[in-house]
């Protein structure tokens, strides 16, 4: 090792080094999404207000990304009805379309940064 | 940055820093039969996916988003993220590292856990699609043998049940190729068969190997 540091655990095993990547949250939550009542296509399209991402920027995602997942509550069998990250600069909005009117969906979100 | 501290790799890749909230550690690993279910927390849990054979990843997520049931026809392996303030750390002594955010509350890294991840790559939301249900039309998103990495797809809803509709945010592993592949797709049931249609992923993917 000709640089940097490396941290083991008590077991020993190598738990950081020069080569690895964390992730670290910059921000986390739920948000619920209404699909609204306008009819696009073959959809209404809801989305969330803006959540505060410092960092983010509309093109960063080889350093900052968004991981959604369904909240405990679940929407299983939902997936077709698809959500979508809106980058922006400091925060981030996400979309929600379904095939029905004033259909709520609620996710799990972590901004993070690797 | 006024104060505190911040690690980065060779590579300029972010590892800690007090600037941001909290980090995330693996909490649990283990393997699942098939048929069988692993639970977790949706509220505050990540739960990552390897197989030791090829072929797919396939499962459902239950409706209250409590346990995953694998439908993958072998055992799969599993592993938990969680945020590292909201676990305890279970290898705790008088060494090692401990940071703290700038609050001095949570702990977002620490060496006292006694299993950690390496992150492999990350798949940006939106970044790929799946064509078509045949395994050559979803896109590989790791190229290198698949032992030891697993896949993280975001919204933990796998294979459905429903008999009109299936969804698949899932994952292929190839050991005879050496690639992992991404299956965002979605199935209707038109009436003599489903029809599939492929969407671009919602979530970003982590892909991570554990520690030890």
């Amino acid at each position: 090792m000709a640089y940097g540091i490396q941290i083991r655990n008590a077991n020993d095993d190598l738990t950081l080094d020069t080569t690895t990547v964390l992730s670290n949250s910059l921000v986390f939550g739920t948000v619920t999404i209404n699909s609204g009542t306008t009819l696009s296509g073959s959809y209404y399209t809801g989305t969330s207000s803006a959540i505060s991402c410092p960092e983010m920027t509309t093109t960063n995602t080889d350093v900052i990304e968004v991981w959604l997942g369904n909240n405990a509550t679940g929407q299983s069998g939902s997936l077709n009805e698809g959500c979508t990250v809106n980058r922006g600069t400091n925060d981030f909005t996400v979309s929600f379309r379904s095939l029905t009117a004033n259909t709520n969906i609620s996710l799990k979100y972590y901004g993070y940064r690797f | 940055m006024a104060y505190g501290i911040e690690v980065y790799n060779s590579n300029g890749g972010i590892q800690f820093s007090t600037r941001y909230v909290d980090g995330f550690t693996v909490i649990d690993t283990g393997t699942v039969s098939h048929l069988a279910s692993v639970s977790y927390d949706a509220t505050n849990e990540i739960l990552g996916f390897n197989r030791t054979t090829t072929g797919w990843i396939d499962g459902n997520t239950n409706s209250t988003g409590t346990s995953w049931n694998n439908t993958s026809g072998v055992t799969i392996n599993w592993l938990k993220l969680k945020r590292t303030s909201l676990q305890t750390e279970d290898s705790a002594g008088d060494y090692g590292i401990r940071v703290y955010d700038s609050a001095g509350t949570n702990v977002i890294y620490s060496s006292n856990f006694s299993k950690g991840q390496k992150i492999i790559d990350i798949i940006p939301t939106g970044s790929i699609s799946s064509t078509g249900p045949a395994i050559t039309q979803s896109p590989v998103i790791y190229s290198g043998s698949p032992s030891g990495i697993y896949h993280c797809p975001g919204r933990m809803i796998f294979a459905t049940t429903a008999t009109t509709y299936k969804g698949y945010e899932t994952a292929y592993f190839d050991y005879s190729t050496n690639v992992i592949r991404s299956r965002n797709l979605v199935g209707y049931d038109i009436g003599f068969g489903f029809i599939y249609v492929g969407y671009a992923n919602k979530s970003s993917i982590i892909l991570t190997k554990r520690i030890p």
